[in-house]
């Protein structure tokens, strides 16, 4: 009768460099898209979308079943004026600019962070060193459900974006879309390029699926 | 596949999708590459002041002067020393309308004390307007004048024409209780100087103080400079077509108060004549003009009181009779030889209130509220028997009992509040845009479309209501309306949105997205995208109706400012009549003086010679008009109980108020030309 095997804990050999690109990997593939949405709303908008916001608060307000008070307010200072001069129209205009960037980037962050838990959410649960093939499959398995995911909630909040603003923004151009959605996508891409080539060691290699960088 | 290519194959696919993807969202709506023009700041508008100069300066107190007519004919004076007729007894005075008898007086003082009353809390001065003249050559000579500046010699006159300052309503008892040759109404009167009152505070009440010695002089001089044992050396020079008491007021009156002037309709002696080029020279509106009172927003209320009069005339309009006419006289009983009562007969006096509107209508009000309440006019005065009666065109009047009445009109400027678009009723009509009445300035928001055309019409209409002063228009002759550019605030420029692009001075620029746009304000040389179309009144004739139309092609985003004007000339507005100044005027032809002249004479003639007066000529020459007296024709008595020359005053007066043109519509407003989107949300 032969024993039964002994599972013997291995503890893998991480060279630094290896670690280094990985967290490389990751700061560049998830910069991107901060990157770009910080370009689009800082460099971009004041020059090619300035004043074209749409009256966010008051669509935001209109939407919820009980607003609270501050984004009535917020409607409120965003509506166009009863009365008063102009700079009562310009004070609007420029709030509702506020708002609308505020908006936009609080959008961008659920749909960043909430890829980024994701994809490091995987990581985690497919880095350890057991039944390294038959975690190799699982991990493979669990990569695509989740960047479908991740997919599906980046075009989620981007279609919240479109729906709720950008659909209503007068005289769209070419640039409301490049400086709105790209980011979507750049999330979606990096959690990708992450997926494939920063992938725990236990679970990567030189010619399988997960690329070992 | 590799999966780097399956990789690189989904990526491309991805992009695909998202081009896809961007075709098929649904497109932007269109915006007409506009920013939000709500932002832009035409700046404020200057009110146009139609309000009258004289409506200033209500706050301050009240001054007002009495200008009291001083004629010989006011008070019933002769001025001839042998005169048949008594003046004055122990228990009567025939002062005209400062008559008395015992503690009856005439209407006059009562009168004269409800003008008083009516300036209670005012500071009154008096003013004593006689015959006598003070001219700018004695006021030179005298030293008391520095330069010949007009105002300055008005002042002074003023001065010297000063009879008592914020009076007691007592003062005028005095003037029924002086003696007759040195009354307040005989040329020359000691009266006349009065300085000597003022004189002990330095004349701090003078608006020249400190020269009451310099003005005692002069006065005592003019005063001695008169012999009454020849009148006719010195009166006939003074009573000249040109002077009379009213004209003598109007030239030095102070239009920065309220001047209240009494004058005997039979002063006037002439109140034109026609010069040597054919034109006319109205003596009144002249004077009226020179010191601008309709100009400065005066107003002038016109009444005619009529009062007792007792006394004698030797002065008739331009009639100078030299032997006088006797109206109203006292109720003697020949066979009691004994006095029975005073037969005053009606006579009709003037007033001129003159004075910024606001002060004469609050006069006026208060003088109509203290006659109507005042119990000494009440009641009937006059020959209750028929004892005094005259001739009037052939026929012999029995003169009755008569009342206090008095008559009382407004003059002043076509007081034509112009139509605006704030006046009540206004309504304005656009083919398109809208009317914004909660800004500043009326603001017409109208829709721009790029590259439209054709025009747009807009029509402003007032409901037509009566002119104030009960002035009609005459809507065939309505002046064409103006359309005039004041200020344009458009886009004239756009440019890049670049961090580089730096604020111009005078432009206002706003953004969208990548462009500036750039809006010049302009207030000179505007050029307006509209033309004044029609000014009419509607069929019915109860609207005015203003048109004027828009050139689409011309409409440029941003404002425009503009003022739609349309003025009346002064012929276009028709004065309203006034019944009574007809009804009390008196026309007096150069034949009836001539008549009146001649029996005078004839009974002048015949007093000199030493004959009686036949008792028939004691009152009114009697009741023989048409018959003869020392084969002159008698005449019928003149018309002095009515007003000679009122509708003559009355009419210049009126011509002195119209001016050439008058503002009659007045409107500015701004046009905001905007997206159609943006002006819905206004």
């Amino acid at each position: 009768m032969t024993p039964a095997p002994v599972k013997i804990k291995k503890r893998l050999r991480l060279r630094a460099s290896n670690r280094f690109k990985v967290l490389l990997c990751y700061l560049i593939c998830f910069s991107l898209p901060l990157l770009w949405q910080w370009a689009g709303l800082w460099l971009v908008y004041p020059y090619k979308l300035a004043f074209s916001a749409p009256t966010i608060a008051d669509t935001l307000a209109q939407l919820l079943p009980a607003p609270p008070a501050a984004l009535l307010e917020a409607a409120s200072a965003a509506a166009d004026p009863l009365a008063g001069g102009h700079q009562v129209w310009s004070q609007a205009l420029q709030i509702r600019d506020l708002h609308w960037q505020r908006f936009v980037l609080v959008c961008f962050g659920i749909a960043f962070l909430a890829t980024l838990v994701l994809q490091l959410l995987w990581r985690i649960l497919h880095g350890r060193a057991i039944n390294a093939a038959k975690q190799a499959r699982r991990a493979k398995r669990n990569y695509r459900l989740t960047q479908l995911g991740i997919w599906l909630l980046n075009a989620a909040v981007a279609y919240g974006l479109w729906y709720l603003g950008v659909s209503k923004i007068t005289g769209r151009t070419l640039w409301d879309l490049l400086v709105y959605f790209p980011p979507y996508v750049l999330n979606a891409l990096a959690a990708l390029l992450c997926f494939r080539l920063a992938a725990p060691p236990v679970i990567s290699g030189k010619h399988g699926f997960f690329k070992r960088l | 596949m590799q999966p780097i290519k399956r990789l690189r194959f989904f990526l491309c696919l991805l992009v695909l999708l998202c081009l896809c993807g961007c075709s098929l969202l649904p497109p932007a709506q269109p915006s007409g590459r506009l920013p939000d023009l709500r932002q832009l700041s035409m700046p404020a508008f200057e009110e146009t002041i139609f309000s009258s100069a004289g409506e200033g300066g209500q706050n301050a107190p009240l001054q007002v002067d009495l200008w009291l007519d001083a004629s010989q004919v006011m008070g019933g004076i002769n001025p001839v020393q042998d005169s048949l007729y008594p003046h004055k007894g122990v228990k009567y005075r025939e002062g005209g309308f400062h008559y008395r008898y015992e503690n009856q007086v005439g209407w006059y003082e009562n009168l004269l004390r409800d003008m008083l009353s009516a300036a209670e809390g005012s500071r009154v001065r008096i003013l004593r307007a006689g015959n006598e003249r003070i001219s700018d050559q004695l006021l030179l000579s005298s030293g008391l004048a520095a330069s010949d500046d007009p105002a300055l010699l008005r002042s002074l006159r003023r001065d010297l024409l000063t009879y008592a300052i914020d009076p007691m309503p007592t003062v005028f008892t005095a003037f029924s209780g002086e003696s007759m040759q040195d009354s307040f109404y005989s040329p020359f009167s000691p009266q006349m100087n009065r300085i000597a009152q003022f004189a002990q505070d330095g004349g701090v009440l003078l608006e020249n103080p400190g020269k009451t010695d310099e003005m005692d002089a002069l006065l005592t001089s003019v005063v001695a400079s008169y012999n009454p044992k020849k009148p006719e050396e010195t009166l006939p020079l003074l009573l000249t077509d040109r002077n009379n008491p009213l004209t003598y007021a109007l030239d030095n009156l102070d239009p920065s108060r309220l001047s209240v002037i009494t004058c005997d309709p039979a002063t006037f002696r002439r109140l034109s004549t026609t010069a040597a080029d054919g034109s006319t020279i109205a003596f009144i509106q002249e004077a009226v003009e020179e010191r601008g009172i309709f100009d400065k927003g005066l107003a002038v209320g016109l009444y005619a009181f009529q009062l007792d009069y007792l006394g004698q005339m030797t002065a008739i309009t331009d009639a100078d009779l030299s032997q006088p006419l006797i109206w109203g006289r006292m109720d003697y009983n020949q066979s009691k030889n004994k006095l029975m009562g005073v037969l005053p007969m009606p006579r009709i006096l003037l007033t001129l209130v003159v004075g910024s509107p606001a002060h004469v209508t609050a006069f006026t009000g208060a003088l109509n509220a203290a006659l109507d309440t005042d119990s000494a006019l009440r009641g009937l005065r006059g020959p209750e028997k028929g004892q005094l009666t005259y001739s009037k065109d052939g026929q012999t009047v029995t003169q009755q009992p008569f009342s206090f009445a008095y008559e009382y009109t407004l003059l002043r400027r076509h007081a034509v509040e112009p139509y605006t678009l704030r006046s009540p009723g206004m309504t304005m009509t656009l083919s398109e845009g809208v009317l914004l009445e909660d800004t500043a300035l009326p603001t017409v928001a109208l829709p721009y479309e790029e590259g439209a055309s054709g025009q747009r019409e807009i029509t402003v209409s007032w409901p037509l209501e009566q002119l104030e002063g009960g002035l009609s228009l005459d809507p065939a002759q309505l002046s064409s309306l103006k359309a005039e550019g004041i200020a344009s605030l458009v886009l004239t420029r756009t440019e890049p949105n670049l961090p580089t692009a730096l604020p111009e001075p005078g432009v206002q620029t706003l953004t969208l997205r990548d462009t500036l746009y750039h809006f010049a304000y302009t207030q000179e040389n505007v050029s307006l995208p509209c033309t004044a179309k029609s000014l009419r009144i509607s069929d019915d004739g109860s609207t005015l109706l203003a048109s004027f139309t828009l050139d689409n092609s011309q409409l440029k985003p941003g404002y425009y400012r503009l003022r739609l004007t349309a003025d009346i000339a002064g012929d276009q507005l028709t004065w309203p009549q006034v019944e009574w100044v007809s009804r009390l005027n008196a026309t007096i032809t150069n034949e009836q003086i001539s008549s009146w002249q001649l029996i005078a004479d004839a009974l002048s003639l015949n007093h000199r010679k030493g004959g009686n007066i036949p008792n028939r000529f004691t009152h009114a020459w009697g009741e023989d008009s048409g018959s003869t007296y020392r084969d002159v024709l008698i005449p019928d008595c003149p018309p002095v109980y009515a007003a000679p020359r009122l509708l003559e005053l009355f009419t210049q007066l009126q011509s002195a108020a119209e001016t050439e043109s008058t503002p009659f519509i007045c409107c500015e407003l701004d046009l905001f030309v905007a997206p159609a989107e943006q002006i819905a949300g206004l």
